[in-house]
């Protein structure tokens, strides 16, 4: 008897190279790497700044908010159509971060 | 629209295992072996005394032999005694700055006699810190626990069929039962796996993400590091001399407050200054989290400083998490499913680097595939019989020769060195089944050298060394006859 199992295409799709081009695959990288990175980190400095209450909670709130920042941006990173759109995203949203925490008088 | 977004997936999966498959490996397993940490200690130190241990008595023999011994040290920091830890493990420094590891006989607070090795700590430290200098080692680690966590997490995307692969093994098929092999190992222990992915890198994002701190601390880092526990107060020495009060008092007194959650350090510092101090740290009996309770004293007049029970939410969050992490709270069923959901984790890595070469040698032969296939049995073989030689090192080297601890790590190295070099000028069809031969023959031997088998720390280091020395054999057998069908 034939299961679900043995039905399978095997290895559906795990492993073959998309035919990403050069420069959109650059922009991903840039966007997950880097970009999820200093996305985790101001974030993390925003929240830091900006919450209420004592300092260690907001530093402490803005690290565990920065982990799972990080995974979330770098899989969106190369789950998105397109890569430009992406790191464009990324910049935009960490021009806005930068902007926040300035505003409450962070430095870098 | 759907199959772009797995496929793209299935890229992200295959890359990043390809990236940080070998080094997650080896994590993997010394974290797997970490949760018996106590247990690989005791093992290695045949000479410590058979009888109960009394928590407080033995933590103040200790005291009484680092007061004679190691005065001048600016501080001495002691896990305290449990029932599978029946010593007390002191770290302190000595007067030319380097700092020392000793477990300390539980009656006499004496190191002599008892062989010096680090025990089950190698692998503990070896798994967040890699061997390498600070911070590097635990910045690959926190990276390397990311990775894991979108490794797991895009794994999960691309198996559209989670509930059969519950199901689903086809011995003998090769590449498809290497692949069957990596999604039910992956599925099996999922949630344990995804949590101790982010966990791990829980315990070390001070370390990767310390710029939230830093915006609200600026400069002053010691304020970080008092606010996250209060109790740690720290002072200068005040150069004038000072004797330690009794410390049986203070224990005893920090038992009462802790409530029953046990004592799990005790850190002294400047124990001949007239300004030391002592603190009590809560132990896990009862609570996850690490950290939970906490109390400083004046080491000169005894009198409690400082107290501090953790409430906040945040930092109860983070602390939860890292005691996740590390365990420490849980009973042995507990942690026998840590150890065997972690040796789960080590073989789904180590079944998906094998599943990238075997599914790439079926083509014509490219020299990145064959190295790749190579370094396999370098690594995935290699660690497992580094590993298994260090339990060996334990046994063989002299008992009292000196740097003997240092000698026991070394062997770990220079048999990875040595399976590396191995792996790489022989081709890889001949070399799985020789290497994963001597990894049986070295958990025989392990078992072997648990004699006798009068204990329970013994007896179950026997039995998991011939389980995995069973097992180690089984693949040799398979990949010796094998080798013609599969690849």
């Amino acid at each position: 008897m034939e299961s679900a199992g043995t039905l399978r295409r095997p290895l559906a799709t795990a492993g073959k190279s998309l035919s990403l081009k050069r420069w959109d695959l650059a922009c991903r990288i840039l966007a997950a790497l880097p970009g999820g990175y200093a996305l985790a980190a101001f974030s993390g400095i925003c929240l830091a700044v900006w919450l209420p209450g004592l300092r260690v909670e907001r530093a402490m709130t803005g690290m565990l908010t920065g982990l799972l920042i990080w995974p979330v941006a770098f899989m969106a990173s190369f789950a998105v159509p397109d890569g430009r759109k992406m790191l464009g995203g990324t910049v935009i949203a960490l021009l806005a971060l930068m902007g926040l925490a300035a505003l409450r008088g962070w430095r870098p | 629209m759907k199959g772009t977004f797995r496929a793209s997936m299935a890229w992200l999966h295959t890359g990043l295992g390809l990236v940080t498959g070998w080094v997650l490996f080896a994590i993997a397993l010394s974290g797997s072996l970490s949760v018996f940490r106590e247990g690989i200690s005791v093992w290695m130190r045949p000479e410590l005394p058979t009888v109960p241990v009394q928590t407080v008595d033995a933590t103040a023999h200790a005291v009484a032999w680092l007061t004679d011994h190691a005065a001048k040290s600016s501080a001495w920091y002691l896990a305290v005694p449990n029932h599978r830890a029946p010593y007390v493990f002191g770290t302190w420094e000595r007067p030319d700055g380097s700092y020392i590891q000793k477990a300390l006989n539980p009656l006499t607070g004496s190191p002599d006699g008892i062989r010096d090795t680090l025990g089950g700590e190698f692998f503990y430290r070896f798994h967040f810190e890699l061997q390498l200098p600070y911070p590097y080692g635990r910045l690959i680690a926190a990276i390397a626990a990311l990775a894991l966590v979108v490794g797991l997490i895009s794994g999960l995307i691309i198996h559209r069929r989670i509930f059969a692969d519950f199901f689903t093994f086809r011995p003998n098929k090769g590449q498809r039962s290497w692949l069957d092999a990596h999604n039910l190992l992956g599925v099996l222990a999922f949630p344990f796996h995804l949590m101790i992915s982010f966990t791990g890198a829980v315990t070390l994002v001070t370390m990767l993400l310390p710029w939230g701190p830093q915006a609200v601390y600026k400069q002053d880092v010691m304020a970080g590091y008092t606010d996250l526990d209060p109790a740690l107060e720290s002072r200068a020495a005040s150069g004038k001399p000072g004797h330690l009060t009794a410390i049986t008092p203070l224990l005893q007194n920090a038992e009462e407050r802790f409530r029953g959650a046990g004592i799990s350090q005790v850190y002294i510092y400047n124990p001949s200054d007239a300004a030391s101090l002592v603190t009590v740290i809560a132990g896990n009996n009862g609570t996850v989290s690490t950290l939970s309770h906490s109390l400083t004293f004046d080491g000169t007049t005894g009198r409690l400083i400082r107290e501090h029970v953790e409430t906040r939410p945040a930092v109860r969050t983070y602390t939860f998490l890292y005691g996740l992490h590390i365990a420490r709270f849980t009973p042995d069923v507990t942690r026998w499913l840590y150890f065997i959901s972690g040796l789960m984790l080590t073989a789904v890595i180590g079944s998906g680097m094998r599943l990238w070469t075997v599914k790439r040698l079926r083509l014509p032969h490219h020299l990145g595939h064959v190295l790749t296939d190579r370094l396999n049995v370098g690594v995935l073989g290699g660690t497992s019989l580094a590993f298994a030689s260090y339990f060996l090192a334990n046994r063989l080297l002299p008992p009292m020769s000196p740097h003997r601890a240092g000698h026991e790590v070394q062997c770990v190295f220079i048999v990875w060195g040595l399976a590396l070099v191995f792996a790489l000028i022989r081709p890889a069809r001949r070399a799985w089944p020789e290497m994963l031969a001597a990894c049986a023959l070295a958990c025989f031997a392990i078992a072997a050298v648990s004699s006798p088998w009068t204990n329970p720390v013994t007896q179950s280091t026997a039995l998991v060394s011939l389980l995995f020395s069973g097992a180690f054999g089984y693949a040799a057998f398979r990949a010796l006859n094998g080798k013609a069908k599969q690849t």
